[in-house]
């Protein structure tokens, strides 16, 4: 008896320790760069929620000249938060210097980037290198009718505008505006670069809040880019959103109708949470599990087909979500079937799995093109803030051999039947001829009597 | 116009006393022949000439067996008795039957 209830004890705790959510895909290393270290403390609650995510926080000060990425060339870290936007020797630091970080990102390390209103331009470089430009120094975003009322000046606003895309900030994260202190953002064009959180309509941009210059287009907040490699760098115009004053803060939102409603807390510690597990590789993240191709009714891949053969094409697709791979689902993942330009373009339809397998699976039964040559079956598939997944192959496709073209062409009955039928009328004319020989004679004589 | 109407009208009232049944026969077999030659080459108008050897073929065996029957006509008519002496209608009738099969053998061969 005392067996089991030590037993159950034991299981309990260790399912209690377990509640952690989300490990992330990439590792659990993360660096953490501060203008000096007696900051850490305002950001209390965000370092006890990443340790909770079993992260491994190593806390640096920025002017430290002795933080390295690698050791002996094996890199020491996966992530780096930099909260370190004033440290002007930061940019040529000769291991964290712009340069390197740049470099750290195509190797596929995530970023995430604090800016204030007294950054140096050496942070405003990195953003430049993402295709995220700042507002110019010593601006901030101010807002008339969106301020937090709570605060002492006019410094910090409230906004509800969260225009990223779903996969990075869900649509319900929160139903209480963000707090928000700090510069305005402009994102780029490239289609790698998402705004992640906008201000409302009346934000502006100025260096003092009585000096009102009407922006046109909607200040940006927040901006986030997936590279090419899929690694995810984000960087926030504040570095207040994270602080621990923020996230409990109680907050007022002006509805369209007037009201005024008040929340107890606002929405910075959800919305933060999203944007770090999403910075972070723990969520949003596909993999492709396996991808093959088969003749119609057979099962073995070959490495040619014929030209205009029935083709299966299979993919599965896994994604990672709450700390394990589970099926993803979609309706717009493309095959393409290209020779130097595509021939076939289709969407491919997810079809049931069992339920024992962690991906999904997507099928599509092509005719492959009438042209022969050396083609690559590709899935291309490239969505703002999942990883981007392309796999392909490559295949053979002969023309018909001499047998394999069809016996008879519909263009050709009528020739067909027209000699068929001067067949049929030849043997008709003969058998009648030949039948009335006897009666006729074919002498001269004949045609004189007429 | 009435001097052709009228030749018509000779012509068809002569035609049908003084030609011989025989003949007859084989004029309307170069009719259906004829027919079937015209509606090919029209159909090859319309839809192009794709499967080359095959418009070939089935345009061929209508005039080559077009040929072939007016040929027989010629040589069995009892007017050109004088100029084929050689030739007797048997062996018009057997050359006829040569030939055609040899053409509607090539034909369907060429048909593909």
């Amino acid at each position: 008896m005392k067996s089991f209830i030590s037993l159950f004890v034991i299981s309990s705790l260790a399912a209690l320790c377990s509640v952690a959510e989300a490990k992330s895909v990439t590792g659990d290393q993360v660096l953490v760069l501060l203008d000096n270290l007696a900051q850490k403390d305002s950001y209390s609650r965000l370092w006890e929620t990443l340790q909770d995510r079993d992260f491994k926080l190593d806390f640096k000060s920025a002017v430290d000249g002795e933080t390295s990425l690698y050791y002996f060339g094996r890199p020491l870290y996966q992530h780096i938060i930099h909260f370190a936007p004033t440290t002007a020797s930061l940019s040529k630091h000769k291991n964290l210097g712009n340069v390197e970080l740049v470099k750290f990102v195509n190797g596929g390390g995530n970023l995430l980037v604090g800016v204030s209103s007294d950054a140096s331009n050496g942070v405003r470089e990195l953003a430049s290198e993402f295709d995220i430009e700042f507002e110019p120094a010593g601006t901030r975003v101010f807002d008339a009718s969106s301020t937090n009322s709570n605060a002492n000046d006019k410094d910090s606003i409230t906004t509800s505008q969260v225009v990223a895309p779903q996969s990075i900030i869900p649509k319900d994260f929160s139903s209480a505006p963000i707090v928000y202190s700090g510069v305005g953002l402009t994102v780029g064009s490239l289609p790698l670069v998402n705004r992640v959180l906008s201000a409302e309509d009346t934000a502006f941009v100025a260096e003092r809040f009585g000096k009102n210059k009407p922006s046109k287009n909607p200040v940006d907040l927040i901006g986030a880019m997936q590279t090419r490699n899929s690694a995810r760098a984000t960087f926030v115009g504040s570095l207040d959103i994270f602080s621990d004053a923020l996230f409990s803060s109680p907050v007022e939102k002006v509805q369209k109708d007037g009201d005024v409603v008040k929340f107890e807390k606002s929405g910075n510690e959800e919305f933060v949470s999203e944007l770090t597990k999403w910075t972070f590789q723990e969520k949003s993240v596909l993999k492709v599990i396996s991808h093959y191709h088969h003749k119609e009714n057979h099962t073995e891949q070959p490495e040619f087909y014929r030209v205009k053969d029935d083709m299966v094409y299979t993919l599965e697709i896994s994604e990672y979500e709450n700390d394990h791979w589970v099926p993803f689902k979609a309706n717009d993942v493309q095959l393409e079937i290209i020779m130097l330009d595509p021939y076939i373009r289709t969407t491919l339809k997810q079809v049931p799995v069992a339920p024992e397998h962690h991906y999904g699976r997507f099928k599509a039964h092509v005719q492959l093109p009438d042209v022969y040559g050396v083609f690559t079956f590709r899935v291309n598939y490239k969505r703002a803030g999942l990883t981007y997944l392309s796999a392909e192959d490559v295949v053979a496709i002969r023309p018909f051999r001499h047998n394999e073209y069809p016996r008879f062409l519909t263009a050709a009955y009528p020739y067909y039947a027209s000699v068929g039928s001067m067949i049929v009328g030849f043997l008709v004319f003969s058998a009648v001829w030949l039948s009335t020989w006897g009666g006729r004679n074919l002498d001269v004589s004949e045609k004189k009597t007429n | 116009m009435e001097n052709i109407k009228s030749a018509a009208n000779k012509f068809i009232t002569v035609y049908n006393k003084d030609t011989p049944t025989s003949l007859k026969f084989i004029d309307v077999y170069l009719v259906y022949i004829l027919i079937s030659g015209i509606l090919q080459f029209i159909y090859m108008l319309l839809a192009g000439t794709f499967p080359y050897n095959a418009f070939l073929a089935g345009f061929i065996s209508t005039v080559g067996s077009f040929v072939f029957a007016v040929n027989l006509r010629i040589q069995t008519n009892a007017q050109n008795a004088t100029s084929f002496k050689s030739i007797s209608p048997e062996r018009a009738f057997a050359d006829f039957a040569v030939c055609s099969l040899l053409l509607h053998f090539c034909c369907v061969h060429f048909l593909g």
